[in-house]
């Protein structure tokens, strides 16, 4: 009972201390303006690969209707001669040119590169004509049966597919800078040398900041989903996520604070660490990137697991396993770190 | 004049090596260029991942290998296993008469539902003997992807302009520690304090721009623009003092001055990003935003591309830094204390006078 006393008053003053930081007003405020750009500002469709130039030089000039099929005149992405489109690569760095050219009987073509593409590309831009050439006269044998899984889940859209991101991103990643900072200002303020003398121990003082960063999560989660709402808010599964996840990047931010004596010391290590953590966002975009070390990674953990919740497609829940694996990590890092904070930071002459 | 400068430079010099946060801020900017340069070549060569069961011909196998990567599994069931997971990977296993079943989720990227078909097709129409379509590969020789560019922009700017933060921090500890109200009652005044301060963030970021370019692009033996370099760490180094300056003005305590970090970071490094998408309509929006600017500016140098963007910088920097110079000088205060302290003893001498 005294320690849910003990708890009860530190949590109240680590929640006035959290207000005059401005730490709530900052997450109200993220919350609102990510929220509004999901909403209104974000497209539902974005499509960040330009389409390739191309030329129809073949002798029938057999390719025009395909192209306009393709919407690749409408894009302004059809050229007459070999000269406008070698003109329309060297335009833009991204571009690639393709122009086709012979007969069904010859069939050939012309790829412009800018010279920094992956072989793997190359290999799959080559595979490409061919199956260009056989829509449009070279028969050649279909040796693939395709087996969609999931056909009536298409991609969600883009805007929506933002909100698992930003809630790993700003609120986790931002749990980790929040619990550091909060004791580097008990540590400034002197309230860690009083806070020697009181009966709470290290127990009420981690479980005290970890649930303020809880809380400020999941006040966070709240706003954005209200205003942005998503496809599905599966509620205790959400809650159960969002607490862990910042329950446990909390812990360490706090077990790497300790170690630092001033918000400015503390800084770069801890942006650097925010850095790595943040790497699992490319792979969130592009998930054919999933290089192990990536995996490993809780925010990339989070990110999928959260986009499976709100944004469900189909998948097995993994929720269960994610659980287990942060539960895991939780409990390691609360011992790590209240060892740490009872050595450097309670018990320091 | 020179003399106070110098004492005030010194005292923050000894600071920000009593905390190593000249250490942290001289390695951070330095250490972001590093990751940028490690992490660039797994973004620019993203590979499918194909899961082939056992029992797909081993010419389709190899085919795969030089379109991605391959992970080999016993069975369909192990395939459909793999698949599921949430990266995007495209199942392959025997099917029925001779052809290979390609088995995606749906949700996947065009790209990917369509190239393991292709490559498959165009391996067995090699192997049938059907007409073969002749390809001929033309290059413009660049070597340098255009994501590349924007990343090691990004990296470089970051480098230059998180240099301000550290000294913003220790604007915010010194007037925790009531080192402002000392500085009060020495000759100091507020153009010595804003000028030591700027100092410092020019000299760590001075260092940090070359240095970070140097790394991010490629080290020694690299092919840098170094002039448009220095020229764009020149235009950024303003953005610097503004980010460190706005911190010391807004932030009281090392809590709000976190908080404060937390948006104007996403200011200063995030929301420049846009500059690179397709905005339609709204790309005006980013005309007056200086960090935009920076990073622009570092890109063209990066591309050889013109340095107008750089220019533009140090014009939509000048008005906000205006803005925030003016109000922390009215904040910090030093030399008013003794104009106070010299105002009565001149009204004592007036009033004897009269």
């Amino acid at each position: 009972m005294s320690f849910l006393r003990h708890l009860r008053t530190m949590l109240w003053l680590d929640l006035r201390q959290a207000w005059h930081g401005r730490l709530i007003h900052v997450c109200l405020g993220l919350g609102l303006v990510f929220g509004l750009a999901v909403r209104f500002a974000l497209p539902a469709q974005l499509d960040l690969g330009d389409p390739p130039q191309v030329a129809d030089l073949t002798e029938d000039g057999r390719f025009g209707t395909y192209f306009a099929e393709h919407g690749l005149a409408e894009a302004g992405a059809v050229h007459d001669s070999l000269e406008d489109l070698e003109a329309a690569v060297a335009a833009d760095p991204d571009a690639i040119g393709l122009a086709l050219t012979g007969t069904p009987a010859a069939p050939g073509a012309t790829m412009i590169l800018q010279g920094h593409e992956p072989e793997s590309t190359v290999v799959a831009l080559r595979s490409g004509i061919a199956g260009i050439w056989a829509e449009n006269g070279v028969s050649r044998p279909r040796a693939h049966r395709l087996t969609v899984l999931r056909p009536e889940r298409p991609r969600p859209p883009f805007n929506l597919s933002m909100i698992p991101m930003l809630l790993t991103i700003d609120v986790l990643v931002v749990g980790f800078f929040f619990g550091g900072v909060m004791v580097l200002q008990d540590r400034s303020l002197g309230t860690v040398g009083a806070y020697r003398v009181t009966p709470g121990g290290t127990g009420v003082y981690l479980a005290s900041k970890i649930l303020v960063n809880v809380i400020l999560a999941l006040v966070y989660t709240a706003l954005l989903l209200v205003i942005a709402p998503p496809q599905a808010v599966p509620l205790l599964s959400l809650i159960a996520v969002v607490c862990l996840s910042s329950a446990l990047l909390t812990t360490v931010g706090i077990g790497v604070a300790v170690f630092f004596r001033t918000l400015s010391s503390f800084f770069y290590p801890a942006s650097l660490i925010s850095l790595v953590l943040s790497a699992a966002m490319p792979a969130y975009f592009f998930p054919a990137f999933n290089t192990p070390w990536i995996r490993a990674l809780p925010t990339y953990q989070a990110m999928f697991t959260l986009r499976e919740l709100l944004l469900p497609s189909g998948r097995p829940s993994t929720l269960g396993e994610f659980c287990l694996t942060i539960g895991a990590g939780l409990v390691v890092a609360l011992i790590l770190t209240t060892l740490a904070v009872d050595r450097r930071l309670l018990r320091e002459a | 004049m020179i003399r106070q400068l110098r004492a005030l430079l010194s005292k923050d010099l000894k600071v920000a090596r009593r905390d190593q946060i000249a250490t942290y801020t001289l390695l951070g900017g330095i250490l972001v260029a590093l990751l940028a340069r490690l992490f660039v070549p797994f973004l620019e060569d993203i590979q499918v991942t194909y899961a082939v069961a056992e029992g797909v011909p081993s010419g389709v196998t190899s085919t795969l290998e030089e379109h991605g990567r391959v992970e080999r599994v016993s069975d369909r069931e192990a395939v459909l296993a793999r698949v599921i997971e949430v990266d995007d990977v495209v199942g392959v296993a025997p099917g029925e008469e001779g052809e290979v079943e390609v088995i995606v989720e749906g949700d996947e990227h065009p790209t990917i539902l369509e190239a393991p078909g292709l490559a498959i097709d165009a391996y067995a129409a090699a192997r049938s003997g059907v007409v073969q379509v002749s390809i001929e590969e033309r290059s413009r020789g660049s070597g340098r992807t255009p994501l590349r560019s924007l990343v090691l922009a990004l990296a470089i700017y970051s480098a230059v302009v998180i240099s301000g933060a550290a000294v913003g921090l220790t604007m915010v500890d010194e007037r925790e520690n009531n080192t402002l109200a000392a500085l009060r009652v020495t000759p100091a005044r507020f153009l010595h304090y804003l000028l030591s301060k700027i100092g410092l963030i020019t000299l760590v970021a001075a260092f940090t721009g070359p240095v970070a370019a140097w790394i991010a692009m490629g080290g020694a033996g690299a092919a840098i623009p170094w002039a448009g370099i220095i020229l764009a760490t020149v235009a950024i180094t303003p953005l610097a003092w503004l980010l460190g300056l706005l911190i010391g003005l807004v932030a009281d305590t090392q809590l709000v001055a976190f908080s404060a970090l937390k948006v104007l970071l996403v200011l200063f490094t995030s929301l420049p990003i846009l500059g690179f998408v397709d905005l339609g309509g709204f790309s005006w929006l980013l005309v007056p935003f200086a960090p935009h600017w920076g990073v622009q500016g570092m890109h063209a140098a990066i591309t050889g591309g013109s340095m107008l963007p750089a220019v533009w910088t140090l014009v939509a920097v000048a008005p906000p830094l205006a803005l925030v110079v003016v109000l922390l000088g009215r904040q910090v205060g030093l030399g008013r204390a003794r104009r106070r302290v010299e105002a009565p003893v001149a009204g004592e001498a007036g009033g004897e006078a009269s």
